[in-house]
């Protein structure tokens, strides 16, 4: 089986990369992982990975987007297709695939095409109303991460009522909450994924061509 | 008002097959070419910066005398070897590293679209024998697609222009409107480079861009890229 592909997506700053640190640091002893991480202007986040330690250099491939992040990884994925390729060819038996989007919008998605499963984090500091702007990937992600909890006095914002709207907007959808700088709630979204792994891929393209046309 | 003669009737096959080269050239058609600026980026922080005539260069050189001609023999060869052969010449006649990797990657993406797309033949062996470059898998996608040489080559050059005046705009050089009213200007030059292209043959195919070049190799410790060349 190919790798079961994660795609985590978010505002700038919300902590996807310290994410990624985070899962790479616990599950790479038991799982073979690699990382894709998306950057617009350079190849900060996987350079922060590296020097991390999350996971050796050549398992971690940063892909400049050249333009708004959503692009890459929904509208036109070719050039992470290339790098999950090259990754596969590079390391046979790799189990999961984390794909980094840069930071971007609230209408920011992946494409079924790219992963399985997405997991989508937001940052308390951005503001107790998130979760009430809505938007495709807060609204229908595997998973919503609401991080860095330990800033919610700071900021004014309250985390009951961050929690409450998410699971509104949600349908039952989870939502876990973190402070990944330490490492509060990383057992929970660790849990989470190795679960999600276990069930494997999912056929996520339900529109596709009933008929093709003969050439 | 008189508005002229009526264009004649194509005939309804070729018609049709307009279709498939509007979906090839489209750009949602996913090859992650919008990724690429091939040296605009850095040419266009230099003082001396003239988009339209740097178009105009790359059109009568890269595209002419290299992109083109090797599209040609790729539409025109009938089997992988061949293939292979023009995609390690576009290797070499390519010699900066971040233009090859881009002729390669856009190549790559576009080809495996084609072929999920419409599967089989030579098109999808080529993608298993490895050929990625841009001009080669165009000319052997549109030949598979049925699309006329001269309709292809046309496309390819138009894209050409087209994509470096997208990232030009992206890089917020030029507005919507010069974007189109350049690819106007810029349709003769277009007409040109297919026509000289007709007569390069492969061993004679290559280019000097001195610019474009230095722009190549430059872009890449250029800080903060938007583009991946």
């Amino acid at each position: 089986m190919s790798a079961v592909r994660f795609g985590i997506g978010g505002p700038v700053g919300s902590g996807k990369t310290a994410l990624v640190n985070a899962l790479c640091q616990r599950l790479s002893g038991t799982l073979d992982m690699a990382v894709i991480t998306n950057d617009i202007y350079t190849r900060e986040d996987a350079d922060f990975l590296v020097r991390a330690g999350s996971l050796p250099a050549e398992r971690i491939r940063g892909v400049e987007t050249g333009a708004c992040p959503h692009s890459a990884v929904r509208d036109d994925i070719s050039i992470n297709l290339n790098a999950v390729e090259d990754l596969e060819a590079s390391f046979g038996a790799l189990q999961v695939l984390l794909i980094e989007s840069g930071g971007d919008n609230l209408a920011a998605t992946f494409s079924p095409e790219l992963v399985d499963y997405t997991i989508y984090v937001i940052d308390v500091a951005g503001g107790e109303k998130i979760p009430r702007k809505g938007g495709p990937a807060q609204t229908y992600s595997d998973l919503l991460l609401i991080n860095k909890i330990d800033l919610a006095n700071h900021v004014g914002a309250s985390l009951e009522v961050m929690e409450r709207e998410a699971h509104r907007l949600r349908s039952g959808r989870p939502v876990l909450l973190s402070d990944l700088r330490r490492g509060v709630g990383v057992d929970r979204v660790t849990d989470w994924l190795l679960r999600r792994w276990q069930e494997g891929h999912r056929v996520t393209e339900p529109f596709t061509p009933r008929h093709s046309h003969p050439h | 008002m008189n508005r002229g003669p009526v264009p004649a009737a194509r005939d309804e096959t070729s018609s049709w097959r307009l279709l498939d080269l509007l979906q090839l050239v489209d750009s949602g058609f996913p090859s992650g070419a919008y990724a690429h600026s091939f040296g605009l980026e850095w040419l266009q922080a230099q003082d001396s910066f003239d988009l339209e005539a740097l178009l105009r260069a790359r059109l009568s050189d890269a595209v002419a005398e290299l992109e083109l001609p090797l599209l040609r023999v790729a539409y025109q060869a009938e089997d992988v070897s061949r293939l292979v052969e023009l995609d390690g010449l576009m290797d070499v006649l390519t010699p900066v590293r971040e233009f090859r990797l881009a002729s390669r990657s856009v190549g790559r993406g576009f080809l495996r679209a084609a072929v999920k797309v419409r599967p089989g033949g030579l098109p999808e062996r080529t993608a298993d024998a490895g050929v990625e470059h841009q001009p080669v898998v165009f000319g052997v996608v549109v030949r598979h697609w049925d699309v006329p040489l001269m309709e292809g080559l046309a496309a390819y050059a138009m894209q050409a222009v087209r994509q470096q005046l997208t990232a030009a705009q992206r890089l917020g050089r030029i507005s919507q409107s010069v974007v189109q009213e350049l690819l106007e200007a810029l349709k003769p030059a277009i007409r040109r480079a297919v026509g000289r292209s007709l007569r390069v043959l492969p061993e004679e195919a290559g280019s000097f861009s001195p610019w474009f070049d230095l722009a190549g190799m430059r872009h890449e410790r250029q800080f903060a890229r938007l583009f991946l060349s």
